[in-house]
């Protein structure tokens, strides 16, 4: 069973910078969150996120939550 | 990383070495060298007693420039040999229990100074050895004076004969308590407590991003 389906939640990081052609890197810059948690979440290990943290990802994709976080079955 | 930050980290774990260090050569000087006392001494029926006397202070101390006005013994220390084999066994019982309560805390500090080293402080380790040494020193600081106490009057008789029929015996029939190791408990539990929550406090923070 993978990360996301132990939450129920798989982040679509990887995708969404994929669509927009943005590293990793460049939105922990924009955002001002760690590589290492910007990891965390594109690999489906986060447990919990903040919402400040939810807000600016968004922000810096130009997408909705619903779009970054999707619901998995467990 | 600035420079400040530098020498205030390698000063904390400077001084978390020394603590850590500290309470294990305590620790361990508790057991080894206080432990093999305990045994000589109860092998060979000698007991080292703190006895409470209350008597004037000789005639003729001084000599110096300055005077005393008043003074008195309010303690003595003895060596008692003939106890009984209760009394001797009650009064090794009595230190064996103050020095497991000291080598438990030693333990339990230098366990938190461990932690503290390796960045993981609020781990079920450490609330539990926190909780134990609390607990120890609330039951070893009542057993150990309880014990010592009942057993210091069972040799002063066994020393003085009836004391209690005697008008100004030498060595009175009292008993101090100490409540210090109790309160120290008690403060140990409740930090015990407090790393407790921080831990459950760690655990919902786990994963976030």
């Amino acid at each position: 069973m993978g990360d996301a389906e132990l939450t129920g939640v798989h982040c679509r990081l990887d995708e969404l910078l994929a669509e927009r052609g943005m590293t990793l890197t460049r939105l922990s810059e924009e955002v001002g969150v760690s590589l290492v948690n910007l990891s965390v979440l594109k690999n489906d290990r986060a447990k919990a996120i903040r919402f400040s943290t939810l807000v600016a990802i968004c922000e810096a994709l130009d997408c909705g939550i619903g779009e970054l976080l999707v619901r998995v079955e467990r | 990383m600035s420079d400040t930050s530098t020498f205030e980290r390698r000063t904390e774990r400077g001084v978390l070495y020394v603590v850590g260090g500290g309470a294990l050569l305590v620790g361990a000087a508790a057991v080894l060298f206080g432990g093999t006392q305990l045994i000589i001494d109860a092998a060979g029926g000698a007991v080292p007693l703190h006895l409470e006397v209350d008597h004037a202070l000789p005639d003729g101390i001084g000599g110096g420039t300055a005077t005393l006005t008043e003074g008195a013994y309010d303690s003595a220390a003895v060596t008692a040999n003939g106890l009984s084999g209760g009394v001797v066994t009650l009064l090794t019982v009595a230190r064996g229990f103050g020095l497991l309560t000291t080598a438990a805390v030693a333990w339990s500090v230098a366990w938190l100074a461990w932690k503290l080293l390796r960045g993981q402080p609020f781990t079920a380790s450490v609330g539990n050895a926190l909780a134990m040494a609390g607990g120890s020193l609330l039951i070893g600081g009542l057993l150990s004076q309880g014990l010592g106490g009942f057993g210091t009057w069972l040799a002063i008789e066994e020393l003085l004969g009836d004391v209690t029929a005697a008008a100004d015996p030498f060595f009175p029939l009292v008993m101090g308590f100490d409540p210090a190791p109790l309160g120290y408990g008690l403060a140990m539990m409740l930090i015990a407590l407090a790393f407790e929550r921080g831990r459950r406090l760690q655990q919902d923070t786990d994963g976030l991003v």
